[in-house]
C-alpha cells in the first residue's frame, strides 16, 4: 500500500488540526532553548578581520570573546576602496591618484599598526596587511580561498549604517556570501 | 421506506464518508449534512436543544479559553523543563516522565493543546541525547491518549458520554483511573522492551546533556509571571471543583465556564485575543454532527439498530466486549467523535433491556484508546507526526501501525478484563 497516501492524509489533518500553533510555540521555545548549533562552540584557528576607516574600535565585549581564541592566527586587514582610487584618476589624473594611493597606504599601515596590539595583548598572532582592492569582494574572496574559521567585522564596514538595516551595505552582501561563523560588532 | 428516514441516513452515511475521505474539513461536512437535515425538516427546528448537547458544547469552549489564558503565561513550557530537569539525563527517565506528565498533562487538558506544547521540549532532549526521538514521541502520543481516557475532561468522548449519561468526574476516576493508569505502566513497558536497544547513551554525551539542561532556566520560560500564578490557581481550582461537581450540584460544563470567566476577569487578558484562539471548528464540529445524529433518533434509526443488536447481545458482559471492541477498531480508522455521538443514543436506546452503567465505560476505553492504533486514530498522533515531520524526523504511517497495534490491543484487552472483572465477574 501507498504509504505516502497516509503521509498525505497525516500533513493535511496536521494542518487542519494544529494551523499556526505549533510555528508559534516553536517560536517561544526558540526564545530559551539553544539550538544544536548553538551548542557546539565552533574551533577558530584562523581569524579575517577587515577594517576600513568607517570601522567602529573594538568593543571591551568583543575583546572578551576574542579572548577565548588565544593562540589563534588574526590577519588583519586594512582595505581601500580601489574603485574610488580610479575616480580620483579620471578627475584629476595619474599623478594625483598616485600621490593618494600612497597617502592611502601609509594611512592603512599606520591603522592596522596600531591596531593590531589590541589582539596581540589577547595572545592572537596577527598579520598586519594594507590592501588596495574591493571591500566587499576581497573580503569574500579572501574567506573562501584562505578558509578563514572565523569572520570579525564592524557593522559600519564599508559604509554608515543604514536606517533600515543595522549594517552597511558592504556588511550585508559579504554575509550573503560567506557560510563561515561572523561576530559582527 | 419512509422518506424521512431514507434521508437521515443517506446524509448520515454521506456526512461519515466525506469525513473519512477528508476532502473536506470534517467540520464543513458535519455543518453541510445537519444543514440538509433541518432543511428537508428531518430534524424540527424546535427538536434542535434537545439533540444539541449544551453541556458538552460549554465544558469545550470553557476549558479552551482556560487552557488558551494559561498558555500565555508560559506555564507549559516551564511544565516541559521541570520535567527535563527532572529525567537527569536518563533515557529511560525521560520516556517515563515524559509519559506520565503528559498523562496527567492529558487527562486535565486536551490532548492536542498537550502534544502541542510538551513535543518541542521532548524532541529537543532526545537531539542533546542523539537518540532516535520516535519512540519518546510514540510514547508521549499514547500517553496522551491514554491519560484523556482517566477522565471526565481528559478527551471529547468522554465529555460526551458523561454528558449523555450525567457521570461525575468521580465517576469517571473512580472507573477508568486504575485501567489508565496499569496502561500507561503497560505501554512504557512495552515501548522499552522494544525500542531499548536505541535508548543508550554514553556517560560523556549524559554528562554534557545534564549540563545543558541544568543550565535551562524554568523561570525563563515563563513570560507574565501574573498571569502564570493567575493560571495555576484557577487550573487547580477548576480541577478540584471537578472533584465536588455532583455534590455542588453543579454541571461540569458550569465549573468550565466559572474557571474560563474568572481568569479572563482576573487575569485582564484582551478577551477578543482568547476568544480568537477558541477551537471554534471544533465547536461547529460537534454542533453539526448532535444535528445529524439527532435526525437517525427523530426518525427511529438508532431504536431500531439498538432493537436488532439486542437480538444478538444477551448479558452485559457480552455487550461490553461488543462495545470496546467495535468502537477500538473504528476509533483506530474513523473518527472517535462521530462514532462516540452516533454509538450514545444506540446505548440509550438499549436501556430498555440491558444495565447501561458498564457500557458507557466500554464505549469510553473502545473509543478513547482505539485512537492509539493507527497514525490517523486521534488528533495528537496526527499532531506529533506532523509535528516530527516538520523538525525532520519521519515517523511513517507503517512505523506507527505496527507498535500502535500492539499497545492498542494490549491497553483495550486490558481495561476489556478490568470492566469484565468489576461487572459481571469471573
Amino acid at each position: 500500500m501507498d504509504m505516502d497516501i497516509f503521509n498525505r492524509i497525516i500533513s493535511r489533518k496536521f494542518k487542519n488540526i494544529a494551523g499556526d500553533r505549533y510555528e508559534q510555540i516553536a517560536k517561544r521555545y526558540r526564545e530559551f532553548l539553544l539550538l544544536p548549533e548553538e551548542l557546539v562552540l565552533p574551533e577558530v584557528r584562523s581569524i579575517l578581520f577587515p577594517i576600513d576607516r568607517f570601522s567602529l574600535d573594538i568593543p571591551d565585549e568583543l575583546l572578551e570573546t576574542l579572548s577565548a581564541y588565544s593562540g589563534a592566527f588574526v590577519k588583519l586587514v586594512y582595505v581601500s576602496e580601489e574603485r574610488t582610487l580610479r575616480l580620483i584618476e579620471q578627475t584629476l589624473g595619474e599623478e594625483e591618484a598616485e600621490k593618494l594611493r600612497m597617502e592611502k597606504i601609509r594611512f592603512a599601515r599606520q591603522t592596522v599598526k596600531d591596531f593590531a596590539p589590541k589582539l596581540e595583548r589577547l595572545g592572537l598572532s596577527v598579520l598586519k596587511e594594507p590592501i588596495i582592492g574591493s571591500k566587499s569582494d576581497d573580503v569574500i574572496d579572501m574567506m573562501s580561498a584562505q578558509d578563514f574559521d572565523l569572520l570579525v567585522i564592524s557593522r559600519s564596514f564599508g559604509a554608515e549604517p543604514t536606517k533600515t538595516s543595522p549594517t552597511s551595505p558592504v556588511v550585508l552582501k559579504i554575509l550573503q556570501h560567506i557560510e563561515k561563523p561572523v561576530i559582527i560588532y | 421506506m419512509d422518506v424521512q428516514l431514507a434521508v437521515a441516513v443517506l446524509v448520515f452515511l454521506f456526512t461519515y464518508a466525506l469525513i473519512i475521505s477528508e476532502r473536506v474539513h470534517r467540520t464543513v461536512a458535519a455543518l453541510f449534512g445537519a444543514a440538509v437535515v433541518l432543511f428537508l425538516k428531518v430534524v424540527p427546528w424546535e427538536a434542535i436543544p434537545e439533540y444539541l448537547d449544551l453541556d458538552t458544547i460549554f465544558l469545550l469552549i470553557g476549558m479552551m479559553i482556560v487552557v488558551n489564558t494559561a498558555k500565555e503565561s508560559g506555564l507549559f513550557e516551564y511544565i516541559a523543563i521541570k520535567t527535563a530537569k527532572l529525567a537527569k539525563g536518563s533515557p529511560m527517565k525521560v520516556l517515563l516522565l515524559f509519559s506520565v506528565v503528559t498523562a496527567l498533562v492529558s487527562s486535565i487538558l486536551d490532548n492536542v493543546t498537550t502534544v502541542l506544547l510538551l513535543t518541542p521540549m521532548l524532541i529537543y532532549i532526545t537531539r542533546l541525547m542523539e537518540v532516535d526521538p520516535i519512540p519518546f514521541l510514540l510514547s508521549e502520543v499514547f500517553a496522551s491518549n491514554i491519560g484523556g481516557t482517566a477522565t471526565l475532561i481528559g478527551d471529547p468522548p468522554n465529555i460526551m458520554i458523561g454528558s449523555a449519561a450525567g457521570l461525575s468526574f468521580n465517576d469517571f476516576l473512580i472507573n477508568m483511573g486504575p485501567i489508565a493508569f496499569l496502561d500507561l505502566f503497560i505501554t512504557v513497558l512495552i515501548i522499552y522492551l522494544a525500542y531499548r536497544g536505541e535508548m543508550r547513551v554514553s556517560p560523556k554525551r549524559r554528562e554534557r546533556l545534564l549540563s545543558i539542561i541544568n543550565g535551562l532556566k524554568e523561570e525563563d520560560a515563563i513570560k507574565d509571571p501574573s498571569l502564570f500564578k493567575k493560571s495555576l490557581v484557577v487550573i487547580l481550582s477548576v480541577v478540584a471543583l471537578f472533584f465536588i461537581h455532583d455534590r455542588l450540584g453543579l454541571e461540569p460544563a458550569v465549573v468550565a465556564l466559572s474557571g474560563a470567566s474568572f481568569l479572563l476577569l482576573w487575569s485582564r487578558q484582551d478577551p477578543e485575543h482568547i476568544l480568537e484562539k477558541v477551537e471554534w471548528t471544533a465547536i461547529f464540529f460537534f454542533v453539526g454532527l448532535f444535528i445529524i445524529v439527532g435526525s437517525l433518533v427523530e426518525t427511529g434509526v438508532i431504536s431500531d439498530v439498538a432493537s436488532w443488536m439486542m437480538g444478538y447481545v444477551h448479558s452485559t458482559g457480552e455487550a461490553i466486549l461488543i462495545i470496546t471492541w467495535f468502537s477500538a477498531i473504528s476509533s483506530a480508522i474513523v473518527d472517535n467523535i462521530p462514532l462516540t455521538a452516533t454509538m450514545i443514543p444506540l446505548i440509550k436506546a438499549m436501556g430498555t433491556s440491558i444495565n447501561t452503567y458498564p457500557l458507557w465505560w466500554a464505549l469510553s476505553l473502545g473509543a478513547c484508546l482505539g485512537g492509539n492504533g493507527t497514525a490517523i486514530g486521534a488528533s495528537a498522533n496526527v499532531v506529533v507526526i506532523g509535528i516530527a515531520g516538520k523538525e525532520g524526523i519521519r515517523i511513517t504511517f507503517n512505523d506507527f501501525l505496527k507498535i500502535g497495534l500492539t499497545i492498542m490491543f494490549a491497553t483495550v484487552a486490558v481495561g476489556t478484563g478490568i470492566l469484565w472483572l468489576h461487572y459481571v465477574g469471573v
